[in-house]
């Protein structure tokens, strides 16, 4: 069996982890169907015999379940040494294959192609078409001829592709296993160890911060273009966009890479027709010049002097100051340590304005993430990177998003304010197609929500992720979980009440910085400028200490006095039957429109349906039905009637404590309230023998 | 040990009766997982015990749990002598 890409992500988290990995984290993960995930995790099973690695299997469910450490100690060899011959290739990785085969190659012919993904003569086509498209950033094509397809290009632009496209394979298709990356796309292995370790090795002597990823990148594309030199040749610097100006600062890289001798390993199969055996000094230079602006790209993200006094610092500085205040401005905020975020902001500018200068792309996987996220910050960070003349043209998504990053991580800092994405997770009774259609409203009400859903209460114990709010359609309770139970197809009250709960988590911070805001203008008419940051700091000082009441408060849970006014007890003598006295229970919630008359018959139906079960005691029902009924107000009512009312043969009761709730949890207090009074058996006496609706009022404080 | 207290509708009377015995357990010392839902779902929980009133027992089917009914919810006396196989545990 060949391994394709959903494979290899199920047995990697597989490999990683020392859980089974079971359908449901499959479905989550990947985002597809209950059926397909079984069928996948069936799959890997088939592949693990097939390549001799133990596993457990289980009859009860279908989960993936490494042995032991010496199976996945297998796995990852296995898929370490993946070759492209085992493999079934995505569209999208086909199509970087044969961008990689464009590069390495004077030509490709589709029959090369057909062989070996065997694929049909249309589909070739395809890819091709679908290729071109992936070129055109880099004014880049492909002509064919009679021997194949020949990439077409600036040879400067094709370094620039190369770039990318060894970026997308290690960020956007493999961003956990490098080996199996450099394995499948056929990548000389020794070559790229040797050049990543001899560039680790020295990056304390130059100076020069490069994490993992960026070594990596570099060294791959370094045996690309290692390829694309043997076989074009090197090109004039002349031609080198911005050549003069970039001589002066990446000139420390370029003697690194010459010393490192990263650049005789490039040259060296490369023989001029002179036929000369060593090589010239200028070949080098421009080589390095080449393979240094790579490497300041690739390392850009850590950005320290890497990038130099090619741009004014002052400059940077104060434009930065700019955007800091734009933003503060649009989401209500002020930062701390802004000195520190001035310099982050500044260095991120640097990098944009480089990267837009010189053309390079590189992929971020951060990307991915922040905008499905935190799109509102995104839409902040544009709005404050308007009318900012120092980025000439409008900055790219991707650019900022990146931008984006240096806020994100600001306000995470400061405690005092977190913009957390409310993570939503949607529950319902079983059917797929209800969770699809919940989630999709749900997007639409809060855009800025992460969302998940489950059916059926028990896969919710699967979840290890943070959970702001359940919206569900069961009345379900999870301890500390607001649960706000609505209709499949959202009423304008269902979405009141989920937008209710999103304000009362964030709301709170806001109006408390805008109002220290507010207050500290006011301020600085009375007092001196050199006060102004002394008041500001009592002021904050003040509400930090008291900061526990103001932020996230969640509103108290209402006592069963709160919920049963006086005006909602009534005392009769009788009542015709069950239903009736239920009626007349729930009547004065009714009246104060805190209920409507659908939800006191969908009560007497539930009795109907389900029997008397609200009685709970001897003497004491609760009537209830779903919020959904008809609740518009959180409210109870109680009502006493003096002779018995049966239900049934043994079942009756005197006291009637009509319940209107409106989620899942809001009305616990008061029903442990009403546990904590009856759990006392006298306490039913009491209740039967006060006279009036005063004396009963009294008996609930 | 896993506990599941049921009523009509999940969030009202099981409350009441998971609250009940959450105070029993407690006061004996014994730990249990205690959990409330409704009658649609109890049938599919996996739980050693379910704990619910005469009507309610007879619309679950659940294969593995033991169903115990009570009759009062509010007194503890007479939950605890129903529910007294469970400290045998």
């Amino acid at each position: 069996m060949h391994l394709n890409y959903q494979m290899d992500t199920v047995l990697e988290a597989s490999m990683n982890s020392y859980m089974p990995i079971g359908v449901y984290e499959v479905m989550q993960c990947l985002d597809i169907s209950k059926s397909a995930a079984y069928l996948l995790i069936q799959d890997c099973e088939i592949w693990l015999k097939e390549n001799k690695i133990e596993f457990i299997s289980s009859d009860l469910r279908r989960e993936l379940n490494l042995a032991d450490q010496a199976s996945r100690d297998k796995l990852r060899e296995s898929l370490s040494g993946m070759k492209p011959a085992d493999y079934d290739f995505s569209v999208k990785e086909r199509r970087i294959y044969i961008i990689l085969m464009l590069l390495r190659r004077k030509n490709v012919r589709t029959n090369e192609i057909i062989e070996r993904f065997h694929v049909s003569r249309n589909t070739c086509i395809l890819d091709f078409a679908g290729v071109n498209k992936l070129l055109q950033p880099f004014n880049a094509g492909f002509s064919s001829g009679n021997f194949g397809y020949t990439l077409r290009g600036n040879e400067y632009d094709v370094y620039r592709l190369c770039l990318w496209a060894v970026s997308e394979i290690l960020y956007e298709l493999y961003p956990n296993n490098y080996e199996m990356a450099i394995s499948l796309f056929d990548f000389p292995k020794e070559m790229v160890e040797n050049i990543y370790r001899t560039l680790l090795g020295t990056m304390n002597q130059f100076k020069i911060l490069c994490n993992r990823e960026a070594g990596y990148i570099f060294s791959m594309t370094f045996t690309l273009v290692k390829i694309r030199i043997s076989l074009k040749g090197l090109f004039p610097i002349e031609n080198i966009p911005h050549y003069e100006e970039m001589n002066r600062y990446s000139y420390r890289i370029r003697r690194m890479l010459i010393h490192l001798g990263i650049v005789e390993e490039v040259l060296r199969d490369f023989c001029p027709g002179s036929g000369k055996g060593f090589l010239e000094d200028s070949q080098k230079v421009e080589a390095a010049e080449c393979l240094s602006r790579m490497l300041i790209y690739v390392c850009a993200e850590t950005g320290n002097d890497l990038i130099a006094i090619h741009v004014n610092e002052e400059d940077l500085k104060r434009y930065a100051v700019q955007i800091i205040q734009q933003y503060e401005c649009y989401a209500g905020i002020v930062f701390e340590d802004r000195e520190e975020l001035k310099n982050t902001v500044a260095l991120s500018m640097k990098c944009v304005l480089l990267r837009k200068k010189y053309g390079f792309f590189i992929f971020n996987p951060l990307i991915k993430e922040i905008r499905k996220h935190y799109s509102h910050i995104i839409h902040i960070t544009n709005k404050a990177l308007e009318g900012i003349h120092y980025i000439e043209k409008p900055v790219s998504e991707v650019e900022s998003i990146r931008f984006s990053v240096n806020f994100l991580g600001w306000m995470y800092k400061s405690k005092r304010v977190t913009f957390q994405t409310p993570h939503i997770l949607v529950m319902c009774a079983g059917n797929a197609g209800t969770g699809i259609l919940m989630q999709g409203q749900i997007e639409k009400l809060v855009p800025e929500a992460k969302i998940r859903t489950v059916s059926l209460l028990q896969e919710y114990s699967k979840f290890t992720e943070h959970i702001d709010f359940i919206v569900s359609t069961i009345p379900v309770e999870i301890k500390d979980i607001p649960v706000v139970v609505v209709n499949v197809f959202l009423t304008e009250y269902d979405k009141y009440r989920i937008r209710k709960i999103i304000e009362n988590k964030s709301v709170r911070d806001l109006d408390l910085k805008r109002f220290i805001q507010d207050f500290i203008i006011m301020a600085k008419d009375f007092i001196t400028s050199e006060e102004v940051p002394l008041l500001r700091h009592r002021v904050e000082e003040y509400f930090k200490i008291n900061k526990a009441k103001i932020i996230y408060e969640t509103e108290g849970k209402p006592m069963l006095k709160d919920l049963i006014s006086e005006r909602r007890i009534q005392i009769v003598d009788f009542a015709e039957d069950w239903r009736a006295a239920i009626r007349l229970a729930a009547k004065p919630l009714e009246e104060d429109q805190s209920i409507e008359p659908s939800y006191t018959e969908a009560m007497i139906h539930t009795v109907e349906t389900l029997g008397p079960y609200i009685v709970l005691a001897p003497g004491i029902a609760l009537p209830h039905a779903r919020p959904e009924a008809g609740v518009c107000v959180m409210s109870m009512a109680l009502m006493k009637v003096k002779e018995k009312v049966y239900f049934s043969e043994d079942k009756y009761a005197n006291l009637f404590f009509v319940l209107a709730s409106i989620d899942g949890s809001s009305h616990l207090d008061a029903l442990r309230e009403l546990s904590m009074i009856f759990s006392d058996e006298a306490a039913l006496d009491k209740f039967m023998k006060a006279e009036t609706t005063n004396e009963l009022y009294r008996l609930i404080q | 040990m896993k506990i599941l207290c049921v009523c009509g509708l999940g969030q009202g009377s099981s409350l009441i009766l998971r609250m009940s015995v959450e105070d029993i357990l407690k006061a004996k010392g014994i730990y249990a997982d205690i959990d409330n839902t409704d009658a649609s779902s109890a049938s599919f929980e996996r739980c050693d015990y379910i704990i619910t009133s005469g009507e309610i027992a007879e619309s679950i089917s659940n294969p593995k749990a033991k169903v115990i009914i009570v009759s009062n919810y509010f007194n503890k006396a007479s939950i605890e002598k129903e529910i007294s196989e469970i400290f045998e545990e």
